[in-house]
């Protein structure tokens, strides 16, 4: 199981001397299905990204409430894994150690069967053959695989990842999007995928939450049902794109959009 | 050909050796690697050569006594070679380097207080102004009355030491914790990982490249305020080995005992520093 319901979540930080209060995110409601795969598209600081740091738990929403198959969501947990942008593997810890970190938290699982569980998220993730590795010997793209694999050998019931390829370069991100949809046909599991990139959200998700520029809100929940694998130059794929950006671009016209627009090839 | 010239000329023709062929780098054999190394000697030898000379040759035309207040490196070297014949030079150093072992030993309490105070913001509200307070007072300031505590001898020694020791540690113990990335931490409560668990197999694990900087730090601080409280409060170490020959005007025993210090000093921080590299190859990859 993993249904996961976001209901009418707000978050205000307090401002900094002045006393303005920033709105991070204003009501904003969704629900991803069990198994479903879903991202959450906007601009940066649209606040895409402190709506998973409260999915995860690491805050607290200052209003509504946020529940993974009705239980509300207080603090982090193993049911919710999360993969970070900067990996954040622990440096002195191998290949084999990161994975295994989650499962040496829970005392009940036999050495042996914990080595097995190991030995078959390293090879899930094509890993085979760079156990004994630390992390720094490793490049970006096989960095974030031992991420993906230690989170998803918790057998985790969501799995949030947080712009994980952005830092990868572009023919990596594609290569590791193909991995991510490759290894969520063969777990399924409930995906949480926060992204900046339209196609990299057309390419890999069940349903697109599009967010507004601050305060986020929920601008269209679309359900994409293209066939996979997903081509960009498919006139399906073409239109959605299309929609989207229009959808990101038709905001108050301010300097921020139109920079934004211009970093992020939106336009 | 001198061997300084003999060295640069190899250095010089390597990076075209080298070049554009990867397979095969130089691998710098046993005797330039030394050549090298005795390179970096020269302006200490050239110092050496001088001090003979003054000392030998100039000071005793001009007036013999004042060879006792500057002995030539010449006696000094006989000096110890008597001290470690005879044992004396070996035994003060051993009773120093087990008085700063065993403070060490006591000082190493700074890691969880400083694990605590980084991670709880509370106690650091309460133990940062009294550490604050503490921390100015050199351990120096401390041998009035830590003699009067705990008498002349190990215990007041070991004092002494441990209050260099332990700040540094504690300091540097205090800044890893607060230093650790966020995600880190993040990290580990979403893989289930208990307060204990991340205390023990993160905190830890990611402030030890910081505290092995306070361990350096410390056992320098520590090495320093151990001479010093050996000068007055004991009746053995080098401290005490280098006061003593003063009361008879052994200079050249008290050039000893203090090139020992130095020595010493320095292996203790190559030490570490060696078993950091060996220890913590990670956190050198990401320094570097």
């Amino acid at each position: 199981m993993g249904t996961l319901i976001v209901d009418r979540v707000g978050k205000t930080y307090p401002g900094n001397k002045t006393g303005e209060q920033t709105v991070a995110l204003d009501g904003v409601s969704f629900t991803v299905a069990d198994n479903e795969f879903c991202a959450l598209l906007g601009h940066s600081g649209c606040g895409k990204t402190t709506l998973l740091n409260l999915i995860a738990g690491f805050e607290q929403p200052g209003s509504g409430s946020i529940t993974l198959d009705g239980v509300p969501v207080r603090r982090p947990g193993r049911e919710r894994a999360v993969v970070f942008q900067d990996y954040a593997l622990f440096p002195w810890l191998t290949v084999e150690g990161n994975i295994r970190f989650g499962l040496e938290t829970q005392g009940r699982i036999a050495a042996g069967e914990r080595q097995r569980i190991v030995d078959e998220h390293i090879r899930l993730v094509g890993l085979a053959g760079f156990e004994r590795h630390l992390p720094h010997q490793l490049s970006g793209g096989m960095r974030q695989r031992v991420a993906i694999a230690r989170a998803l050998a918790t057998d985790p019931q969501v799995l949030l990842l947080d712009e994980p390829f952005a830092a990868l370069d572009a023919q990596n991100r594609l290569l590791m999007q193909d991995e991510l949809a490759r290894i969520w046909a063969s777990e399924t599991k409930t995906m949480l995928l926060v992204t900046h990139s339209i196609e990299e959200a057309i390419r890999l998700a069940d349903r697109i939450v599009v967010l507004s520029r601050r305060p986020g809100r929920v601008r269209e929940n679309i359900v994409v049902d293209l066939p996979r694998p997903r081509h960009e130059d498919s006139a399906g794929f073409i239109a959605l794109r299309r929609h989207i950006r229009n959808l990101l671009n038709d905001e108050p016209a301010d300097q921020l959009a139109v920079e934004a627009a211009s970093v992020f090839p939106l336009a | 050909m001198s061997s300084s010239e003999l060295t640069a000329g190899r250095h010089s023709r390597s990076p075209g050796d080298a070049g554009f062929n990867i397979q095969t780098p130089r691998v710098p054999t046993f005797l330039s690697l030394s050549l090298r190394k005795l390179r970096q000697f020269g302006f200490v030898s050239l110092l050496i050569l001088a001090w003979q000379y003054i000392s030998g040759v100039w000071l005793p035309a001009v007036d013999a006594t004042l060879v006792t207040l500057l002995p030539p490196p010449s006696a000094v070297a006989l000096a110890a070679r008597d001290l470690i014949v005879s044992g004396e030079l070996p035994a003060h150093l051993w009773a120093s380097l087990q008085r700063e072992l065993i403070a060490f030993a006591f000082a190493l309490a700074a890691i969880p207080l400083g694990i605590a105070m980084g991670w709880w913001k509370w106690v650091n509200e309460q133990i940062d102004p009294l550490i604050e307070t503490l921390r100015p007072i050199p351990p120096i300031a401390w041998i009035p009355l830590s003699i009067l505590w705990f008498g002349i001898g190990d215990a007041q020694n070991q004092f002494i030491i441990f209050l260099g020791i332990f700040f540094p540690i504690l300091i540097n113990t205090v800044t890893g914790v607060k230093g650790i990335e966020t995600n880190l931490i993040r990290a580990a409560q979403s893989l289930g990982a208990s307060q204990w668990h991340i205390l023990t197999r993160v905190v830890l694990r990611a402030a030890l490249p910081q505290i092995l900087t306070g361990i350096r730090v410390g056992f320098g601080f520590g090495w320093m305020a151990l001479v010093a409280a050996e000068l007055v409060g004991a009746s053995s170490g080098l401290g005490f080995l280098i006061n003593d020959a003063r009361s008879v005007l052994r200079t050249d025993i008290i050039l000893v005992g203090m090139l020992t210090i130095g020595f010493t000093g320095f292996l203790i921080d190559t030490l570490v520093r060696k078993l950091a590299r060996r220890l913590l190859p990670w956190s050198l990859a990401a320094t570097r």
